[in-house]
């Protein structure tokens, strides 16, 4: 075989395509390395990213959850530390000068024992947290 | 340009201030021999510039985990083939053709690609190698052109060297065979 074919292959290169290799193939390296540096810093931006979207979807949970259970919270029965929060919002609604000169005048116009007779009688109970009236007449004494 | 020994560039590659030196002289000193195994696997030059390229990527990669248990020729020998190897196999998935066409568009290169420059008796043998299995053809290549010893050939391709023997002999069949035919 080897008398009938010379070991000579029928290709051949373009000119100058080994003097020019070299510099190619350094450029093709380079531009690896930027490309995976890119790469590698994309990574780290979309874990970031995915941590951070992770954490507005968590708080977006909460803020729904609280804004939608919140006329379940608001039904809650009251508690002793909500009256003190009624009380202290409404006690500057009253006006103590008004509320003093109508105790003065009806204390002229009135004994006690009328203001009593007047009075009606009420009845109440007292549960531990709060006292409710469940009945109300006027007592009219001949 | 000085020639370097293959442990001098190795040195000279592990030194961050000299990499890219000794790897561009390890470029110049094996680009040849490197591009024409591939080139007789894949034979179109675009193909191979392609694969050759490609090889020298995974070698930069990879040169730093070498050890010097194997020559670094017959490693690179290594990479080069099994890159061309997967261009090929890839190029059939890609165009999901089965082996006969690949082979028939290797001959059309054969045929077609403007560097090719051999007379016909070259030629011939060519398109008798591309009647070979892939193994076959490699072997033949390897022993024939390139004048390997069959050690050589069984350390790059990972094959006993009675298989590669047996290869090759049948490649050397079926050759002569095509020849007398055509």
């Amino acid at each position: 075989m080897e008398e009938k074919f010379d070991k000579k292959l029928p290709f051949k290169v373009p000119e100058g395509y080994f003097d020019n290799l070299p510099s190619r193939v350094q450029e093709r390296i380079a531009a690896n390395e930027t490309q995976n540096d890119f790469k590698g810093r994309w990574v780290t931006i979309r874990s970031q990213l995915a941590f951070a979207a992770g954490f507005a979807f968590m708080a977006l949970l909460s803020y729904l959850g609280y804004y939608m259970a919140r006329p379940l919270i608001s039904e809650r029965k009251a508690v002793k530390t909500d009256y003190v929060e009624i009380v202290s919002r409404t006690i500057y609604e009253f006006d103590d000068i008004d509320l003093y000169k109508a105790i003065e005048q009806k204390k002229k116009t009135d004994s006690l024992k009328e203001v009593y007779n007047d009075m009606p009688h009420r009845l109440y109970v007292r549960s531990s947290n709060c006292i409710t009236i469940i009945d109300e007449k006027k007592e009219v004494k001949p | 340009m000085e020639n370097h020994t293959d442990s001098e560039l190795l040195v000279m590659f592990r030194n961050p201030d000299t990499k890219h030196y000794a790897f561009n002289l390890l470029v110049r000193k094996y680009q040849e021999r490197l591009y024409w195994q591939i080139r007789k696997i894949v034979i179109s030059h675009d193909d191979a510039d392609d694969v050759i390229q490609n090889t020298f990527l995974k070698v930069w990669g990879g040169l730093d985990n070498f050890r010097e248990d194997s020559q670094l020729f017959t490693w690179l020998y290594r990479i080069a083939t099994n890159e061309a190897l997967t261009f090929l196999k890839k190029k059939r998935t890609k165009l999901m053709l089965p082996l006969v066409d690949v082979e028939q568009q290797l001959m059309r290169s054969l045929e077609g690609d403007p560097f090719i420059d051999g007379d016909d008796t070259q030629l011939k043998l060519q398109k008798a190698l591309l009647k070979l299995p892939e193994k076959q053809r490699l072997v033949f290549n390897m022993k024939y052109f390139d004048e390997m010893k069959y050690e050589e050939i069984s350390e790059i391709l990972g094959t006993s060297v009675g298989a590669l023997k047996a290869s090759f002999h049948h490649a050397v069949k079926k050759i002569e065979k095509f020849l007398e035919e055509d």
